[in-house]
């Protein structure tokens, strides 16, 4: 458990949530200025490509000749005949997945900006390559994004909205640290108690501890990602207008496994039916005159103030 | 009755179309004004609640243990999670879905889940809900986010006493019908204040009524009016045809019709057989909603009198879709104003730039 005294406080405005000139310029400032999720590997079988928001601009993701994977994009001007022609992306991989950054020039190299978030400290062991998706569901949500990943990163509300859901984890034993703007958390199942998910089997190899972790990390700066014995699952919170969202939810699991009806209720009750909902209610009382948020827990939501200091960081 | 030497429109067409006029009203009075949110029976018992938005605040109404109806902000004080929705029945606290920050009926907060270990300096008493107004008028409740705000009966003002022999208070809400339409919400009601459209717009509808006997007064900025029927023996007006008539009501109200207007939006229409509230709330600039809410005697049937106050309301709102349509072109214009008849939509105009700072 990280032990920190300080007072943990919330940092942003409410226009925040709703105003169209902020969310313009987190577009521009934030998102365009940092590593994103693109694609997944698993996407760029043969010739296809993908076509993946960074901020304002569009970027076209595809395997070259030599098999490698790049990024390009073309400013302000969607068309393969704008004038410089297409702007390359930096591009990096890890565990199935494609990050891009808009300027290589400027781009921070990934290892670096990636910090702690590959180590099995952080991440666990799985055996990524063996994993196949599963699912991928999108979700809108009338919510501005940022509330969402501030919900995602608040280890306070896990024992009351999720009380049923995940009340089989052991919420107390729960560790979290940060990494950079990226954040990390595991808590491990109660004793007697699993969490059953019959269509799903096992993820081999993992360790034992790791059986019984449920790891729910955050990849800055809107990509949550769980792992669990059965599934890794990331919901990227794609921003669609400054009070609305969407999650693109892909799941993957070993081979054999089927997102059947059973695992997409639980799915979608725990990230939808009481995250979105929770951000959808708390988005509707963000636009009051009155609206004011008070004191955080001093640990288990200074999560959500490092958070916001991040995107305060970045809009600098 | 009130006439004015020259009506004029004083409102430009922006004030009709533009998000930055709404965003001027909405900051000047629907964000602190009054809303009619519920029917005093849904609020009687101990914990009973209402949840309702006034202006872009969520509002709780809750009935206390000690039997004090209080307004609140929808609002937890932990991190601004909305605590109910809709109606119904709290136990003996207001919980947070959230957090489970958990107040007491009177909005004082009881208990913060681990608060020794995560809110060490935290003070119960600091953290209460945020207050806002409440107010019952005849059966019927109005809150306001503002815990400063004039008083209901000061906004009322002399209004109820120009209502005739109603007791809204005696008569049961038996329908509540929201009506969207494509128009600001002020042209809905300049047209409920306007007496002049009422021989040709509702030629059909309210032809029964003696319009040229029709009274008015204006009560500061508020507005009532009646006229009789024609003839006595319409009694049975084709208005409200085959419900009952209200039973408390005098010869003069069982034999006409009223119209009233709380500033800045909230309408009334009497009729023998039923009181009715309809505000007018804005969705966006050129789109609007009406909260048609139809009191009257406890069984009346509510079809037929959803059917008799839109038998009139759908013309108004009709004929306020056409003049959004033609607002929007460059050569939109008004032109003069019938110096008795339209007087009252120069009033409410010069009212609303006020309320604006523009006097």
């Amino acid at each position: 458990m990280t032990t920190i005294d300080t007072r943990s406080t919330w940092m942003l405005p409410a226009r925040a949530y709703h105003d169209t000139s902020w969310y313009e310029r987190e577009q521009r400032d934030l998102f365009e200025r940092t590593w994103t999720l693109v694609a997944y590997v698993s996407d760029l079988a043969g010739n296809a490509e993908v076509v993946a928001p960074i901020g304002r601009e569009r970027v076209t993701v595809r395997r070259t000749d030599d098999g490698s994977i790049a990024a390009s994009w073309f400013e302000g001007h969607p068309s393969p005949s704008s004038p410089g022609g297409p702007r390359r992306c930096a591009v990096a991989v890890w565990a199935g997945m494609v990050f891009a950054h808009l300027d290589p020039a400027t781009a921070p190299p990934f290892d670096d900006w990636f910090g702690d978030v590959p180590s099995e400290a952080w991440s666990g062991r799985f055996p990524w390559d063996d994993l196949v998706e599963i699912g991928r569901i999108r979700y809108p949500l009338a919510c501005n994004w940022k509330l969402y990943i501030e919900n995602h990163v608040d280890v306070y509300h896990l024992w009351f909205l999720h009380e049923t859901s995940l009340g089989m984890f052991d919420h107390h034993g729960l560790t979290w640290a940060s990494s950079g703007p990226h954040w990390a958390c595991a808590e491990t199942l109660r004793p007697g108690l699993e969490r059953t998910r019959p269509s799903l089997r096992p993820i081999e190899p993992i360790s034992d501890v790791e059986s019984t972790t449920l790891r729910a990390n955050f990849i800055w700066p809107n990509v949550p990602m769980t792992t669990s014995s059965t599934t890794v699952n990331t919901y990227q919170v794609v921003p669609t207008g400054p009070t609305t969202c969407e999650l693109d939810l892909r799941i993957r699991a070993m081979p054999g496994g089927v997102l059947d009806d059973g695992l997409r209720t639980q799915v979608h009750g725990i990230l939808v039916g009481e995250d979105g909902w929770a951000c959808e209610q708390l988005q509707r009382t963000i636009g009051s005159p009155w609206f004011e948020v008070g004191p955080l827990a001093q640990r288990h939501e200074r999560p959500v103030m490092l958070f916001q200091q991040n995107v305060l960081e970045a809009l600098r | 009755m009130s006439t004015l030497a020259r009506p004029e429109f004083l409102l430009p067409p922006a004030a009709y179309r533009t998000e930055a006029w709404l965003e001027r009203e909405r900051t000047a009075f629907f964000d602190r004004g009054w809303r009619l949110v519920a029917d005093a029976t849904a609020l009687t018992e101990p914990g009973a609640y209402v949840a309702a938005d006034v202006g872009r605040s969520p509002l709780l109404l809750v009935r206390g243990a000690d039997g004090v109806l209080r307004g609140f902000h929808n609002m937890c004080r932990h991190r601004g999670m909305a605590l109910a929705s809709g109606c119904g029945q709290f136990a003996t606290n207001i919980g947070c879905p959230y957090h489970q920050w958990r107040f007491g009926l009177d909005g004082a907060l009881r208990i913060v889940p681990q608060r020794s270990d995560q809110f060490p300096d935290l003070v119960l008493d600091d953290w209460g809900l945020l207050p806002a107004s409440v107010g019952e008028w005849e059966g019927m409740v109005f809150a306001n986010p503002d815990p400063a705000a004039t008083p209901l009966r000061d906004v009322l003002g002399d209004l109820p006493t120009h209502i005739g022999s109603y007791r809204p208070g005696l008569l049961t809400q038996v329908a509540a019908v929201d009506i969207e339409g494509a128009f600001n919400w002020k042209l809905f009601v300049e047209n409920h204040i306007d007496v002049y459209h009422l021989w040709y717009l509702h030629e059909e509808t309210l032809g029964d009524f003696d319009h040229p006997k029709f009274e008015h007064w204006q009560l500061g900025r508020n507005w009532a009016s009646y006229e009789p029927l024609r003839r006595a023996d319409l009694a049975a007006s084709r208005l409200t045809q085959g419900t009952e008539p209200i039973g408390h009501i005098d010869d003069r109200d069982r034999l006409g019709i009223g119209a009233h207007m709380v500033f800045p939006n909230l309408l009334m229409a009497t009729a023998a057989e039923f009181f009715v509230t309809y505000a007018v709330f804005p969705v966006t600039p050129e789109r609007s909603r009406i909260e048609l809410r139809i009191r009257a005697e406890a069984g009346a049937d509510p079809d037929a009198l959803v059917a008799a106050a839109r038998s009139f309301i759908d013309e108004d709102v009709n004929a306020c879709e056409q003049v959004q349509r033609v607002m929007g072109s460059s050569a939109f214009a008004v032109g003069p104003l019938a110096v008795e008849h339209e007087a009252p939509i120069t009033v409410f105009q010069r009212h609303l730039l006020t309320e604006l700072g523009d006097a």
